[in-house]
C-alpha cells in the first residue's frame, strides 16, 4: 500500500502565552505581537498518526496550511516529524477568514495537491477553537468526514476502523478510503522529532501558493467578505464577587448574617 | 543570538522537548537516589543528538560544533548531571576515536556510543592527580600481542555502566616536553581481572557513578591501543579544544537555568503590598539584570569558541579561557539564584541549591578551573 496523505496544519499563537494575548478592539482580531507562534497542538497529533501509517504501510505525507507567509516556520518545524513535502496558502485576500471561508482555501488547495486517500486534520485549533474545519473541509470536497476521531486503524486491504469519541462513550466506524477526520489529541503521543528530522526538513520541497496560483477559485467564498461570519461586539466579563459588610455587635452580626443565610437555604 | 537561524531554532525546540519531557521528570529520583540515568543516554542517542558532531558515515548527523553547543546548553538549564553524560558520549571521549581510531574501534565502540546504545569512559585520574601524568602507577607492559595492565584509578565517571574504559597507562618514561610514555588503551568492562571498585558519594551530579577501577594482570589486545604508543596524550589532546568548550557549556546551560528559575519565582512571589519582589526591589531587578549580563558575556565567549572550531581554527587557549569563565558565571548565577529564593532556595526539595551545588563540581571536575589557569599561563 502506498498511500497519499495530507494532514492540514494552523499556525497557532504559543497557547503557553494566551495570558499575554489581547484582541484589537478595531478590527477584532488578535495582537500576535511579542507572541510565538507554534503548530497547533492538536495538528500535531495528526502529524504524528500520519506518520505511524507512514512507518506501517509506506506513505507520502504532505503537510496543508493557510497562514501568513510566517507561517513557513511552522511547517518546516512540522517537516521535522516526518512528512514530505509542505504547501502553505498565502495571500492578503485570504486574511480574516472564518472557519467556512479558511475550509473552503484548504479544500481546494488538497485538491490542487491532491488526491489523497487521507486527509487528517486536528480536531480543533488552540486559537479558535470551532472544531468546524474538518467537518467543512470534507463538505466541501465530497468527502466522508469524521471528528473527535481518538483510534484509528488500517487493514491490508485499504478498510479503517476509525474510534469516534461520544459523549461518555465510543462508536467504531468501518470506512472506506478516501477520508477526512479530525484526531483529537488523546489518539496518540507526539514523539520529539529527530536530530536527522530537523536537520533535513530544509531539504523537503515548501510550496508557497497565491491567489493567482488557483484557476478556479471563487472569490467571493475567501477571506473576511467570503465569511459569513463576522465579530460583533466584545466584552469583558467581570469576574469579581459582591460584598456586604456586616457591621454591629457579635450577636447582631450573627443575627443578620442568619438572616440572608435562612432563605438561601429555604428556611424562614 | 548571532548564531542562531530557523534550522537552529528548531533544533533548541527539539532539545528542550527533550529536556523538558524525558530529562526532568527523572532528575528528582535521580538525584534522591543516585539513579544513572542511562536511558536518557540511550535516548539521545535515538534523537540523533550524539550524532551532532560525528558525519553520517560514522551513524552521525553532520559536522555542526553551534548545533552541539545548543543541544548541551538546552539539556544542561535542566540537569548538568544528565548534560555532562550526554556530552561524555557526544564528544568527551568518542571523539578521539573519529580522529585517532582505527576502523575495527570505530565499528566496536564509537558507532554504537553514537547510537546510545553504549558508553565509553575515560579514565585518567590516579590518586597522585589526574595531571601529573609522570607519576602514574597504572602501567602497561607488552607480551605478545597483548598488553598487560596493572594498577588503578579514581573518579571515573560512570564507572560501572560503561561497555568499554579508556585507561591512560605508562608505557615507557613520561618525557613532560614531548608529553609521550603514556598510552591509551580501549578496556573493555568484561576483561577479565578487570574490576570496578567503590562508588564515591559526592557534593552533586549524583546521577553520574563515579568509581574507582582495579587493572590486575589485565590483559588487552594490542588492537585496542588509541592512537600511537606512548602517546597516549596526544590522542586524547586531538580534541582538546572540544572537551574544554563543552564543559564550558555545561555550566552556561547551568547558569541558564539558575537564572530562569530566578526569574520566575521573584516575578511570581507576592510580597510586600501585594506585588511581586520583582516589583518591589530594585535591589531584586539589578541582581537579575547582573546574572543576565554574566550569562550573555559567557554567551559571547563560548559560541565564539564554537564558531572558531566551525572554521577550523586553533582556539584552546579560548576555550580553556571559556572553561573558567563559565564555571565562575555557573557559580555567581546559581549563588545569587539561592539568594533570590530566600529561604526557599536552601530547601532540598524546590531544586534550586542544586545549581551551587552543580556549580562547584565545575570547578573542579572535567578538569580543574586551577590547572587550567596553569596550563593558560604557559601559553601568555
Amino acid at each position: 500500500m502506498n498511500l497519499k496523505i495530507a494532514v492540514c496544519v494552523k499556525s497557532v499563537p504559543n497557547p503557553d502565552q494566551f495570558s499575554s494575548l489581547s484582541l484589537d478592539p478595531v478590527s477584532k482580531t488578535l495582537i500576535r505581537e511579542g507572541i510565538d507562534s507554534v503548530i497547533n497542538p492538536a495538528d500535531l497529533h495528526a502529524i504524528e498518526l500520519a506518520v505511524q501509517l507512514k512507518e506501517q504501510y509506506g506513505a507520502h505525507i504532505s503537510l496543508i496550511s493557510m497562514g501568513p507567509q510566517q507561517a513557513q516556520k511552522e511547517l518546516r518545524m512540522g517537516l521535522a516529524y516526518g512528512p514530505d513535502d509542505a504547501f502553505l496558502v498565502s495571500d492578503r485576500e485570504f486574511g480574516g477568514a472564518d472557519s467556512l471561508a479558511t475550509s473552503y482555501v484548504l479544500a481546494k488547495a488538497l485538491e490542487k495537491a491532491g488526491p489523497f486517500d487521507l486527509i487528517i486534520l486536528g480536531n480543533e485549533s488552540a486559537d479558535g477553537a470551532t472544531a468546524h474545519v474538518p467537518s467543512q473541509v470534507g463538505i466541501i470536497m465530497g468527502l466522508p468526514n469524521m471528528t473527535d476521531i481518538v483510534g484509528f486503524s488500517l487493514d491490508e486491504n485499504g478498510k479503517t476502523r476509525v474510534k469516534k469519541r461520544l459523549q461518555g462513550r465510543y462508536a467504531i466506524y468501518e470506512a472506506e478510503l478516501p477520508l477526512v477526520i479530525g484526531v483529537a489529541k488523546d489518539i496518540n503521543k507526539v514523539r520529539t522529532a529527530g536530530m536527522r528530522g530537523v536537520l533535513g526538513a530544509k531539504n523537503k520541497p515548501l510550496t508557497v501558493w497565491s491567489v493567482e496560483n488557483f484557476e478556479d477559485l471563487d472569490k467571493t467564498r475567501i477571506g473576511l467578505s467570503g465569511s459569513p461570519t463576522q465579530g460583533g461586539e466584545y466584552h469583558t466579563a467581570s469576574f469579581g464577587r459582591e460584598a456586604t459588610e456586616l457591621k454591629g455587635s457579635p450577636e447582631e452580626i450573627a443575627s443578620e448574617l442568619s438572616n440572608i443565610i435562612r432563605p438561601i437555604l429555604g428556611r424562614e | 543570538m548571532w548564531y542562531m537561524n530557523e534550522e537552529r531554532e528548531m533544533l533548541r525546540k527539539m532539545v528542550a522537548e527533550f529536556a523538558e519531557n524525558e530529562v526532568r521528570p527523572f532528575v528528582k529520583e535521580m538525584e534522591e537516589k543516585e539513579t544513572f540515568p542511562m536511558h536518557l543516554i540511550k535516548r539521545a542517542g535515538e534523537l540523533g543528538i550524539l550524532g551532532l558532531c560525528f558525519p553520517e558515515e560514522l551513524g552521525g548527523v553532520g559536522v555542526d560544533w553551534i548545533n552541539l553547543g545548543i543541544a548541551m546548553e538546552e539539556i544542561s538549564k535542566v540537569s548538568t548531571c544528565v548534560g555532562l553524560l550526554v556530552m561524555m558520549t557526544a564528544v568527551g571521549s568518542t571523539l578521539s576515536l573519529q580522529f585517532v581510531g582505527t576502523e575495527e574501534q570505530k565499528e566496536k565502540i564509537l558507532k554504537p556510543c553514537i547510537r546510545g546504545e553504549q558508553v565509553l569512559a575515560m579514565s585518567l585520574c590516579e590518586p597522585v592527580g589526574s595531571s601529573n601524568t609522570a607519576a602514574y602507577k597504572t602501567k602497561a607492559v607488552l607480551d605478545g600481542d597483548e598488553w598487560v595492565l596493572n594498577g588503578g584509578k579514581i573518579f571515573c565517571t560512570l564507572a560501572g555502566q560503561c561497555e568499554y574504559y579508556g585507561i591512560m597507562a605508562l608505557t615507557d618514561e613520561f618525557n613532560p616536553l614531548t608529553m609521550e610514555g603514556a598510552t591509551m588503551f580501549l578496556v573493555h568492562k568484561d576483561t577479565p581481572r578487570f574490576k570496578v571498585g567503590h562508588i564515591e558519594k559526592k557534593l552533586a551530579w549524583h546521577g553520574s557513578a563515579t568509581g574507582s577501577i582495579y587493572l590486575t594482570d589485565c590483559r588487552v589486545p594490542k588492537t585496542m591501543i588509541l592512537g600511537e604508543v606512548n602517546k597516549g596524550l596526544h590522542a586524547f589532546g586531538s580534541t582538546v579544544m572540544q572537551t574544554y568548550a563543552y564543559l564550558a557549556i555545561l555550566s552556561l546551560g547551568g547558569a541558564v537555568g539558575a537564572y530562569e528559575e530566578a526569574l520566575r519565582y521573584t516575578k511570581e512571589r507576592v510580597h510586600i503590598g501585594g506585588k511581586t519582589l520583582f516589583e518591589n526591589f530594585q535591589a531584586v531587578r539589578h541582581r537579575l539584570v547582573n546574572m543576565y549580563t554574566e550569562i550573555e558575556a559567557c554567551r559571547g565567549l563560548l559560541y565564539g569558541c564554537f564558531e572558531m572550531m566551525q572554521q577550523g581554527k586553533n582556539g584552546v587557549k579560548e576555550c580553556m579561557a571559556a572553561k573558567i569563565y563559565a564555571q565562575q558565571v555557573h557559580e555567581s548565577v546559581a549563588s545569587q539564584a539561592v539568594m533570590l529564593h530566600g529561604g526557599n532556595g536552601l530547601m532540598v526539595d524546590n531544586g534550586i541549591e542544586r545549581y551551587f551545588r552543580e556549580s562547584k563540581m565545575m570547578a573542579v571536575g572535567g578538569f580543574a578551573v586551577d590547572i587550567i589557569r596553569d596550563q593558560i599561563s604557559m601559553l601568555l
